[in-house]
């Protein structure tokens, strides 16, 4: 079989298994649900400031708590309701999204490309060193992530931006185990040996062989990341120290409402089912990526 | 076998150094020593912390002057108090869930399970805690909405766990102090155990379906033996492991979850007491809960693995 030949070949495989994948997320409902809703908050928080009838921040002192419209005494002029300072909720909500979503969109990305980094150099590492670095990473993993963040939070104090770099710190360790385990499962397998024979280089070894192999898992890892990322600046928001008030951030206004859940239990119902809803939605699409990247199903 | 128990030791070893050295960077971020050093390099000073946290000397509290190591036992029984009710929970109604959808793999009743721990998995806890008491605290008024305990009760701390002192105490309430005390832990104890209960029900679940998927099952079913029979005495058994392994994880989850649950019903326990540090910048506090905290989660995790180990039939040959 001459050289194009195996390369066409190889070439239609590639398509094939695309093909499959896609046609496994398509039938996953839930997959394509989650897809569905995620695509719509982004949006929502793309197009929020335009959209937003209020500034998040400006109250209206004599429409403190009123209702959504769906209520009585509710009308269409806010029509989520106000909460306790006469702000509207709606804008508040869309201002909040916009930052969750970016947040933990950059909070993902710095940690991924730490995390990576980190893990592809360690499995090149000699073995003595490498477990050096993948205990520390296992006592970062084994620290539940709240407690670690918090400890951060400890030494460099409360706000949004040092609750950022402390659920980087929280993901990092995620990403390095599985780049690293991925790359040395990878480079004992038969066909980097024979790459390696053939005479590839390390870095073509790396990003052309063994990268197509490692990159699903770390894809599955960045939509999970993601979730966890928007819960725990949620909670760290809800306890008190992430984002400080008056910062529409969705855990920070649930703590605001905590005061008023009886008297208007919208102000809390309504940011805690945004957090649910994106959290929900990103988990079904991280299933079903992970369904349809898996290589053991898509041979 | 002995490899591998080592294996465990030193790497719970390496945590535990690392964990000092987190703790150590905490406490020096106070503006008080927390304890008298005698040397000005700050690496001798981190093998002299190491000495006084072996004498129990974690310091004393910036803000309140009391000795740490005494606050945090005083607020620990009730955390451990909660997160032992809720590590119930998590099991029992975990693994039954898991068996139910399992037993009914395919049918509308897995599905409706699976579709639950869904939803619970995803559940942002400090949400579920605030609409757990909304409605079952405001609207219903069958819970307390916070605390230990109704402030008409006076208990005196014996072992401080407020079910056992409850019976125990030489108090006139009789039992209603009792179900007083178990009324207020129940929906803490719901807020903490769902999203763990939640996972465990979806791995009972995938292992039970992957064991019952193997021959000596088949085997099993065609000696006539029970549905019921192959799931708990044969399959559960097998599953065993990978449970326990996943119910170590579990505990990493509950810890976070249990500084939330504290936060939103006033448990006056661990997480509170960490939580007020913060807020109050009382370094020591804050070294000595994290230490504490974390210490447990990681004596834990030696704990299972070692279990696990003695478990795993591969591992499972005489000590030599």
């Amino acid at each position: 079989m001459n050289y194009a030949k195996v390369n066409g070949l190889a070439h239609r495989l590639k398509l094939f298994k695309a093909k499959a994948s896609w046609q496994m997320f398509r039938q996953n409902y839930g997959a394509v649900f989650g897809a569905a809703v995620i695509i719509i908050i982004i949006l929502l928080a793309i197009i929020g400031p335009w959209i937003a009838p209020y500034d998040p921040a400006q109250q209206f002192s004599n429409k403190s708590f009123q209702p959504p419209v769906w209520n009585i005494g509710g009308s269409f002029s806010h029509f989520l309701g106000t909460d306790d300072l006469g702000r509207d909720l709606f804008s508040r909500l869309l201002h909040g999204a916009r930052l969750s979503l970016f947040l933990s969109a950059f909070i993902v990305f710095v940690s991924a490309i730490v995390g990576v980094l980190i893990g592809a150099f360690t499995a090149f590492l000699p073995p003595i060193l490498r477990s050096v670095v993948m205990r520390v990473m296992d006592l970062m993993l084994s620290l539940p992530s709240l407690i670690l963040a918090i400890t951060v939070v400890a030494i460099i104090g409360p706000g949004i931006t040092n609750a950022a770099y402390a659920v980087i710190l929280v993901l990092i360790p995620q990403f390095v185990k599985i780049t690293q385990s991925g790359i040395s499962q990878e480079l004992n397998k038969e066909y980097s040996m024979a790459a390696k024979l053939d005479g590839a280089s390390q870095n073509r070894l790396l990003f052309k062989h063994l990268g197509p192999n490692i990159v699903p898992a770390i894809i599955v890892q960045i939509t999970f990341s993601f979730s966890t990322a928007l819960l725990d600046i949620a909670a760290l928001g809800f306890l008190g120290l992430g984002a400080q008030p008056p910062i529409a951030e969705w855990g920070t206004m649930l703590a605001e409402s905590r005061s008023y859940i009886q008297y208007a239990p919208w102000t809390m119902a309504l940011p805690g089912l945004a957090i649910f809803l994106t959290i929900l939605s990103i988990n079904l699409l991280g299933d079903g990526l992970r369904d349809a990247l898996d290589p053991q199903i898509n041979q | 076998m002995l490899i591998s128990l080592l294996r465990i030791f030193v790497t719970a070893l390496i945590s535990l150094i690392g964990l000092t050295v987190i703790t150590f960077a905490i406490s020096l971020q106070s503006s008080i020593p927390l304890h008298d050093y005698q040397s000005h390099s700050v690496f001798v000073q981190y093998f002299e912390y190491l000495g006084y946290l072996f004498q129990a000397n974690w310091g004393t509290s910036n803000i309140t002057g009391s000795d740490v190591l005494s606050e945090f036992l005083k607020h620990f029984p009730a955390t451990l108090e909660l997160l032992l009710f809720a590590l119930l929970i998590v099991f029992i109604c975990g693994i039954s869930l898991g068996i139910v959808a399992a037993k009914n793999r395919g049918t509308w009743i897995d599905n409706s399970v699976m579709g639950a721990t869904l939803v619970g998995y995803s559940m942002p806890i400090f949400w579920w805690g605030l609409l757990l008491v909304l409605f079952f605290s405001l609207f219903l008024g069958i819970f307390p909405v916070a605390g230990r305990i109704d402030y008409q009760y006076y208990i005196e701390p014996i072992s401080r766990f407020m079910l056992v002192d409850t019976l125990i105490g030489n108090h006139s309430y009789g039992l209603s102090a009792f179900f007083n005390a178990l009324n207020h832990l129940i929906l803490p104890a719901i807020t903490l155990s769902w999203v763990p209960m939640a996972i465990m029900a979806r791995m009972t679940r995938s292992a039970l379906v992957n064991i019952l998927k193997f021959e000596y099952v088949r085997t099993a079913r065609s000696k006539g033996l029970s549905e019921n029979r192959i799931i708990w005495v044969h399959a559960l058994r097998n599953a065993l492991q990978s449970l326990l392994t996943i119910g170590g994880l579990q505990i990493s989850i509950l810890m976070t979850g249990i500084i939330i649950t504290e936060h939103i019903f006033a448990w006056p326990g661990v997480g509170n007491w960490l939580l007020r540090s913060v807020a109050r910048q009382d370094y020591p506090s804050i070294q000595g809960g994290i230490l504490a905290l974390s210490f447990m989660v990681i004596i834990f995790n030696v704990f299972i693995d070692i279990i696990s180990n003695f478990l795993d039939p591969k591992k499972r040959r005489p000590l030599a």
